[in-house]
């Protein structure tokens, strides 16, 4: 299964610094294309917050390139990929940790992740960042014909307050699941900021159209849609400026996948 | 439909000789294929005719029944067997690239159906090997679309009129019109091979090359095979299909026995192995964070150094540094200018380099990753490890393995 990538990342109106991170992996092994996908929103109120998203994405993108990609080639059950994301994420829980206790600060991030494994994908989330996942509706007659549906759990209170983050207590748990993948559909991942609004509507509108189209350039109907490089990158742009026009402040990061 | 007995269930495929549909048999209660092939053009309505001619003639297992024939609409149906399993392509495709063992027993399926056409006395030619029209399941392969069928005794006339080609899977003769033969066939069948163990398809901008170039752990003798099929010159090629069918039956044998040798000594297979491992090609790879932590680096996650894409660097011609990746600065380094004025220290510190490509995106050098990439890389200093007024001299070199230098260049900086 091809895999076809964008992201998106700004410090947005109000901020000089961005404390979201990203990281984006997209490789091709023997057996097929596989992606890691991380994003991390730093929370503001604390000190050092883009240190621990810094320290969260890193260490995540070594995992994947030492001990994800090992698992991937020798064709591990999904158990186990699953106990390695677990056993990374309390890695990194206890790394920040350290990292507190020497600098004498309290710090924090979201971490919302996804491994994209030939026909499956693998994902990590902890705090407000989201997962979307894009398919076209089998109904052709519906309203839109685009379905957007949130993957992750949202954990902040009524109020909006975050009650779960990698960092701080240390004592908090990863979302951990796992599922199959299809053709023509499409992942995004971002933090809060980019998803201002109705995100959904949004969200389908701008990547929807992109599901269905190939990297060779032509669709069934003879336009010409080819997925060519920074396709998806743009209409991240779009996006991003989409969600500020709605009053979106916040830093924004995000990155978007669509699988041919 | 004819006396309303098929029911279209879905589309199966559409393609240049007519689309292809799911069909339901009301009588016979069963799941047949129904290919229908509009009779506009000449070209089609002969490839209709030799389609049916083809099947009606052939009763083999790995190749579809005829089991019905009318017309429609300008447009002649045919039913066929419906073949269990999935195209090829589309199995190579969705799970890459098969093992050795995999590729030749399926080979050696086809080579026995393709053998079975060319015998007398069918005497045939399928004239359209591709990957499209080969049928995967379980193991076996069925072959589908005779519309470029031609007989051996037919050729002398219709040579070209029935010929279809596929870049990439057609023979290069066929290009000057020379027509289709049995070498053809085997042409296109040693592409369908290369594209099994490879995953890519032959008319790639590499073409058809030496499969162990790229993939080691495939045997000598695999590489032969599709080196012979796929000669330009056909005399070159193999004599008929029997030859292929008898190479292929002797690999399958050694591969049940455990005797095909793919290393020749414990080093070869160590090193090979983990090539293996770590043979992987970047597609892309971002990085973007504006934290500088990178947490502690311990165990596994401390690198020291690079197969490929090496950046070594010298400092006044005695401290070294290597590449560790972007921003993985980790305290070993310059922490302030003072640390950087003797050359002679017995353990010089690291030199942090990043590694950007043009469009500034951060390149993730792994270690002892092997990576391809076409594009122009950026080294890029920390400002901070130069001292004002000193002049530096800079050495940059690529080097394949460890021993082997492929360039170097040599950079004088002012630090001002």
């Amino acid at each position: 299964m091809r895999m076809h990538t964008g992201v998106y990342w700004s410090a947005g109106s109000e901020h000089a610094a961005n404390q979201d991170s990203l990281s984006l992996q997209h490789i091709k092994l023997r057996k097929g294309e596989c992606l890691l996908a991380v994003v991390c929103d730093g929370i503001g109120s604390l000190a050092c917050s883009q240190e621990a998203g810094a320290l969260a994405v890193r260490q995540m993108t070594d995992w994947f390139y030492q001990e994800g990609k090992e698992l991937i080639c020798e064709n591990s059950a999904k158990e186990m990929i699953l106990l390695a994301l677990q056993r990374q994420f309390y890695q990194i829980q206890e790394n920040l940790t350290t990292f507190q206790q020497t600098q004498n600060i309290r710090t924090g991030t979201t971490l919302t992740g996804l491994l994209l494994v030939r026909n499956r994908y693998y994902l990590m989330h902890i705090g407000d960042s989201r997962i979307y996942h894009i398919e076209n509706r089998k109904n052709p007659f519906a309203k839109l014909h685009v379905k957007v549906r949130c993957m992750t759990t949202d954990d902040t209170n009524s109020q909006g307050c975050l009650l779960k983050c990698l960092g701080m207590a240390g004592e908090d748990r990863v979302f951990l699941n796992t599922g199959k993948i299809k053709k023509r559909t499409g992942f995004l991942l971002c933090t809060d900021g980019f998803c201002y609004g109705n995100e959904k509507l949004r969200i389908g509108q701008a990547l929807g159209p992109v599901l269905g189209w190939r990297r060779t350039g032509q669709s069934g109907k003879g336009q010409n849609t080819g997925l060519k490089n920074g396709v998806i990158d743009r209409r991240l742009e779009l996006l991003g400026e989409q969600a500020v026009k709605c009053g979106s402040r916040d830093n924004m990061a995000a990155i978007g996948i669509v699988l041919e | 439909m004819r006396e309303r007995r098929y029911r279209i269930v879905r589309k199966l495929a559409e393609g240049g000789s007519g689309e292809t549909y799911l069909v339901w048999d009301k009588r016979l209660e069963r799941n047949w294929v129904m290919k229908r092939i509009a009779l506009g053009e000449a070209q089609r309505q002969d490839a209709a005719l030799r389609e049916v001619a083809a099947l009606r003639q052939i009763h083999r297992e790995g190749i579809p029944v005829l089991a019905d024939v009318f017309y429609e609409e300008a447009a002649v149906c045919l039913i066929m067997e419906y073949m269990e399993g999935v195209s090829l392509e589309e199995k190579i495709r969705e799970e890459g690239p098969m093992e050795e063992e995999t590729a030749v027993r399926c080979a050696l399926s086809l080579a026995e159906l393709i053998w079975f056409l060319h015998l007398p006395p069918l005497g045939m030619i399928h004239g359209d090997l591709k990957p499209l029209n080969l049928v995967y399941h379980d193991g076996r392969i069925a072959l589908l679309d005779f519309g470029g069928a031609v007989w051996e005794c037919d050729r002398a006339g219709k040579q070209t009129a029935g010929c279809c080609y596929t870049p990439g899977y057609g023979a290069p003769e066929l290009l000057q019109e020379c027509g289709v033969s049995q070498k053809s066939d085997i042409y296109a069948f040693g592409a369908v091979l290369f594209y099994l163990v490879t995953g890519e398809q032959p008319c790639g901008s590499r073409g058809i090359y030496a499969v162990r170039e790229e993939n080691p752990f495939l045997s000598e003798k695999l590489q032969e095979i599709i080196l012979k099929c796929t000669e330009t010159d056909p005399e070159k090629r193999y004599g008929s299909m029997e030859e292929i069918c008898s190479q292929l039956q002797h690999m399958t044998a050694a591969h049940s026995c455990g005797r095909v040798k793919r290393q020749k000594t414990g080093k070869d297979k160590r090193q090979k192995e983990r090539k293996q491992e770590t043979i992987f090609r970047r597609i892309r790879s971002v990085l973007l964070t504006e934290g500088k932590y990178g947490g502690a680096v311990s165990g596994t996650t401390a690198r020291s150094a690079l197969l490929l894409a090496v950046g070594l660097l010298s400092f006044s011609g005695g401290i070294r540094g290597v590449s560790d990746g972007p921003e993985r600065y980790d305290g070993k380094g310059p922490a302030s200018d003072g640390e950087w004025v003797s050359a002679a220290q017995a353990q010089p510190p690291l030199l942090p380099v990043s590694i950007r490509t043009k469009e500034g995106e951060l390149f993730l050098v792994d270690f002892d990753a092997v990576y391809h990439t076409d594009e122009n890389l950026m080294f890029e200093l920390p400002v901070n490890c130069f001292e004002k007024g000193r002049e530096y001299e800079v050495t940059i070199s690529q080097s394949a393995g460890k021993g082997e230098l492929l360039r170097q260049r040599t950079f004088v900086i002012c630090a001002d």
